[in-house]
């Protein structure tokens, strides 16, 4: 019976969430309303409600750092490596590069970067 | 370089794309581009590709098998965007709103294509999971791909959700497999895997996940709702190209992986097999809408498709790759009738094709033959096809099984000729006495598909060729 252990440790995590759950409800003093129920703006008093609509660019332009992000985060791991793997993983990143590059010459193209 | 057929799609992808981005007046040029693209990765895959081979260490791999998956999921995407072209080019009677433009279009189809084919390459769980994900996504995008219809929105949202279900159903299986190896490589899993309660479990969840891909009951129950929302050569391409990816990783798990272990699953295959056919046949039966007609009818032949697993052999194999390949033909053959009339009038009811045969002989015709393949006629391909199928099943003592698909291909003669019916005995319409043109593009599809389906159904060496490529690879594997 190989997986009792596997039983066992599933009987912990339900046991687990239970405790901290119950033992925090416990402990922690609850005073709840005034301003924690105001928006979280870092700190700042909050201007207007926070239940507005947002302009559509926010999410584009949200998509497009995105995208470069992630190629920042993909190149780190290039750079760590870049005295072996030499020319071929130069030209590597270079296509991976190019490939986003295409990504912007569209968005850009299709006017995501226009402020409307 | 077996990466090559692959690579020219991906970089036909971009090009479309970037086509479309920079000049607007390139609307028409990107179908054609597009098939030149496909075409080329057609030469090079048949010509210059090699059909066993490997490179990044195993971890691409080139085998018969794959190599015919790959030649069938080129000819559904070609076909696919030669349906494709009236409906983005506006070329309709009635038009579509919220169509957007076609650049995007084929590069997501194109995308989906490369996908299918690193799919039949791959030979580790974590690059099968990502080729089935490259082409899963983008089949939620092409879904959704008509903005102003609520009912391609909705389909699209379905897909999404049931999608990501059966994405996570399947990881669960994986990591499974993971769990009992410490290894993704295939090949290392298939030496030391061993029989236990896990494996069971990691096998039914796989089958689960998988089996939403191939609409197996009782996992089909997105199809009908997401293939009468989509747009129709969207449709049509789901209806075979999406069924053949999840053959491939069913077949990469089961005869790659759990080679040993399959014949004493035969049972529950064809328990699977039965429910699969018989339910899709029943439903199918008294649907009123084309498009949810032929989710059930695809439903059903994967039932019939699915019987390729039983058994010791590999018979099977070559059996359902040329099924698969009779069942894209034909079904791509109904669906661009479909399409026709679609385009030409907006009608999907099955009542509405009442007196087609007298506005359009030659593409009733078409259909006509279309759907008594997919019935099984003789001499038609799908008779062909089904025949090896059963002799499969035969061979595996499931005597029973061969049976209960006999009575469904009659029960599913029945619903074919419905619409053979409302076609050719139902008097026309008030007010349809107008004869129906139909663009040059899908003419051509139509008549190169139907004959094509007819010549594989009455040449023998469309079969034999699929058999002997494949075979002697097979029985190297030990199968």
């Amino acid at each position: 019976m190989d997986y009792i252990l596997v039983f066992v440790i599933i009987g912990l995590a339900f046991v687990m969430v239970a405790a901290s759950l119950i033992i925090s409800r416990i402990l922690a003093p609850y005073h709840p309303g005034g301003m924690k129920n105001t928006t979280y703006e870092s700190g700042q008093k909050t201007i207007g409600p926070s239940w507005i609509q947002f302009n559509v660019g926010y999410y584009l332009i949200g998509l497009l750092f995105l995208i470069f992000d992630v190629e920042a985060a993909f190149l780190f791991p290039g750079a760590v490596v870049f005295r072996s793997v030499g020319l071929a993983g130069l030209i590597e990143i270079g296509i991976f590069i190019f490939i986003l590059f295409l990504g912007l010459i569209y968005a850009w193209k299709k006017g995501v970067i226009n402020w409307v | 370089m077996l990466m090559i057929p692959e690579l020219i799609i991906l970089v036909t992808a971009l090009l479309v794309l970037m086509a479309g981005t920079m000049s607007p007046n390139s609307g028409k040029a990107l179908a054609p581009l597009s098939m030149f693209g496909i075409a080329a990765s057609f030469v090079a895959l048949v010509f210059f590709s090699p059909q066993t081979g490997e490179m990044l260490g195993g971890r691409f791999v080139m085998d018969p098998v794959a190599w015919w998956f790959k030649i069938l999921f080129l000819v559904a995407g070609i076909l696919t965007v030669a349906m494709s072209l009236d409906m983005l080019d506006g070329r309709l009677t009635k038009q579509v709103k919220g169509m957007a433009s076609g650049a995007e279009y084929y590069m997501v189809l194109l995308s989906t294509m490369a996908g299918m084919m690193y799919l039949c390459s791959a030979r580790d769980l974590i690059s099968l999971y990502v080729s089935l994900e490259l082409t899963t996504i983008p089949l939620f995008l092409l879904t959704a791909w008509v903005r102003d219809d609520v009912r391609s929105g909705e389909a699209g949202l379905k897909y999404v959700i049931i999608g990501a279900m059966a994405s996570g159903i399947m990881l669960y299986s994986l990591s499974l497999f993971y769990g009992l190896t410490g290894s993704t490589d295939l090949d290392v899993l298939r030496v030391s895997l061993t029989s236990s309660p896990a494996l069971l479990a990691a096998a039914a969840l796989l089958v689960g996940g998988i089996g939403f891909k191939l609409t197996l009951v009782p996992f089909h129950m997105w199809a009908p709702d997401v293939y009468e929302g989509a747009p129709l050569p969207i449709t049509a391409y789901l209806s075979v190209a999406s069924k053949g990816a999840g053959l491939v990783f069913l077949f990469h798990i089961f005869y790659r992986v759990l080679g040993g272990f399959l014949p004493d699953w035969g049972a529950m295959v064809a328990i699977l097999a039965t429910a699969t056919m018989t339910f899709g046949n029943v439903v199918a039966i008294w649907q009123k809408n084309i498009k949810r007609f032929m989710a059930f009818s695809a439903i059903s032949q994967a039932g019939y498709l699915i019987m390729g697993f039983l058994g010791k052999s590999a018979e099977g194999v070559p059996a359902m790759l040329f099924y698969l390949l009779v069942y894209i033909v034909s079904n791509l053959v109904v669906f661009a009738v479909i399409i026709f009339y679609a385009n030409e009038t907006g009608r999907e009811q099955i009542e509405e094709y009442k007196g087609l045969a007298r506005r359009h002989p030659m593409l009733s015709l078409a259909m006509m033959i279309g759907l008594f393949s997919l019935a099984g006629i003789p001499p038609l391909p799908g008779f062909v096809g089904k025949f090896f199928l059963f002799s499969v099943a035969s061979r595996a003592e499931f005597h029973w099984l061969v049976l209960v698909a006999a009575v469904n291909s009659t029960v599913s003669l029945y619903y074919y000729l419905r619409v053979v019916k409302e076609m050719y005995v139902d008097p026309l319409a008030e007010g349809d006495e107008k004869k129906l043109r139909v663009t040059p593009v899908l003419a051509t599809t139509i008549s190169v598909s139907a004959i094509a389906m007819v010549a594989m159904g009455v040449l023998p060496f469309f079969y034999e060729w699929i058999h002997t490529d494949t075979i002697v690879w097979l029985r190297g594997l030990g199968l």
